[in-house]
């Protein structure tokens, strides 16, 4: 094992990752994932074609584009998810560390002094796309 | 005359051939036609009926304008998912896309931070989704660029057709003007919409990544939607108003059928990139970390975190 101090070094950086580098990540994705919600909002007006074309009210590529956006939706909000829980992890983890060693835990709040300390990150709660009903729902 | 005077150029159109075939009826009647000359108006008037139903359905086409909403929250969204990238044309405006640095730096960050900690779920974290996150997130970031190149190729469709529908009926008004000058009236131009997509592909911003997905090669190529007579010509000829007006309307037809072979060309890259982000989810998307099941209880034991070394 290393020396309370290295081990304070130590947690200070899993406790940085966990309550700033993580949560920072996952609020990326969930700005990106409201981006690609708005998008959600008059999407089969927009592809709404004279029935000349195909026969159908709709632009074949309509199904097709909607489809593709809520997968990536779906796979940012997941993103979102697993950047987040794992920050949250790592956080319980540098304090159940510190509890378990008491010079170390003077060490990480001495770096937390030294170095900083951050407010909770607030991260939005994850979009994903709604359930389909019908080609215009 | 533009595409939004359309149906006043339809009416045009129909009045033309009409008077045209009226005239064409009277000449051949020679001295005793204008007795006839009513009946030859009704028989024109309704062999001509049909003209302007032709073009009604071209009025209502979509409006490109209307997918630059939807395209502002794109880009945001390409933005943050960067990696970084450059278009084809350094000399055109908006040319690069700079790379989020808050993501691109998180791997190496995460990594350096939580080198001395070998519990197996930590290792796994490593390993399993932080070394590939920047490769998923480029993935991530190729979606999205698909996404975008849709609907700007889509709102390049329906801008060309609007082009190409009044170039058939600027084309079929000169026919009938000249049908009785000297030589050929044979009136071509290539549909501005058969190039829709490859026009998107060469833009800055809109290709470059799209070569890099293999299955778009094959996505992006589509049969079966266009016949052997659909070149993509607008071809507008004839001596008399009956044939001009059938070549008229076989170039509607066919500009039709180029619409729905660009769209199905999207479609297919559309339908092949889902397949693939279904297919090889992993590539996009991390699984859900196990350090994440830790409980305070739990966490500093190997099966998480372990012991710092």
């Amino acid at each position: 094992m290393p020396d309370a101090t290295a081990l304070g070094a130590d947690l200070y950086e899993m406790y940085r990752v966990g309550r700033k580098v993580l949560p920072d990540a996952a609020v990326q994705y969930s700005v990106a994932n409201r981006a690609l919600d708005a998008t959600q909002d008059g999407t089969s007006a927009l592809f709404l074609q004279p029935t000349c074309f195909n026969g159908d009210i709709y632009s074949p590529v309509f199904p097709a584009w909607r489809e593709l956006r809520d997968e990536l939706q779906r796979v940012l909000a997941e993103t979102q998810t697993n950047l987040e829980l794992t920050g949250d992890v790592l956080c319980v983890a540098a304090d159940a560390y510190a509890r378990t060693d008491e010079a170390a835990a003077r060490a990480l709040q001495e770096a937390k002094n030294l170095k900083g300390d951050w407010p909770p990150v607030h991260v939005p709660a994850p979009i994903y796309p709604p359930a389909r009903t019908g080609q215009g729902g | 005359m533009s595409y939004d005077q359309l149906m006043t150029e339809a009416e045009q159109i129909r009045a033309k051939a009409v008077t045209t075939q009226v005239e064409d009826f009277l000449q051949a009647a020679g001295r005793g036609g204008a007795l006839a000359a009513p009946e030859y108006q009704r028989l024109a008037e309704r062999e001509f009926a049909h003209v302007p139903a032709l073009f009604a359905p071209f009025v209502d086409l979509p409006r490109p304008a209307a997918y630059d909403g939807f395209l502002a929250h794109l880009d945001e969204v390409v933005g943050i998912l960067s990696p970084g990238t450059v278009g084809p044309d350094l000399r055109a405006q908006n040319s690069f896309v700079t790379a989020n640095l808050l993501l691109d730096a998180l791997p190496l960050d995460v990594t350096q931070a939580l080198a001395d900690w070998h519990g197996k779920a930590a290792e796994a974290f490593l390993t399993e989704f932080i070394a590939p996150f920047r490769g998923r997130l480029k993935n991530q970031f190729m979606v999205a660029m698909i996404l975008r190149f849709a609907l700007l190729a889509l709102k390049e469709i329906w801008d060309r057709t609007r082009q190409d529908i009044d170039t058939i009926a600027h084309q079929t008004l000169t026919a009938l003007d000249q049908m009785d000058d000297c030589g050929d009236n044979e009136w071509e131009t290539s549909f501005a919409v058969a190039s829709a997509i490859a026009s998107v592909l060469a833009s800055p911003l809109s290709g470059m990544e799209l070569i890099t997905v293999t299955a778009l090669g094959a996505g992006l190529s589509v049969v079966g939607t266009l016949g052997p007579d659909d070149k993509p010509e607008v071809k507008i000829q004839g001596e008399t108003p009956q044939v001009v007006i059938s070549s008229m309307q076989d170039a509607i037809t066919s500009l039709t059928r180029w619409v729905d072979h660009e769209q199905h060309r999207l479609v297919n890259v559309l339908t092949a990139t889902h397949a693939d982000v279904i297919a090889r989810r992993d590539r996009y998307v991390a699984a859900r970390p196990a350090l994440v099941d830790a409980t305070p209880a739990t966490v500093t034991s190997d099966v998480f975190l372990g012991d710092n070394e």
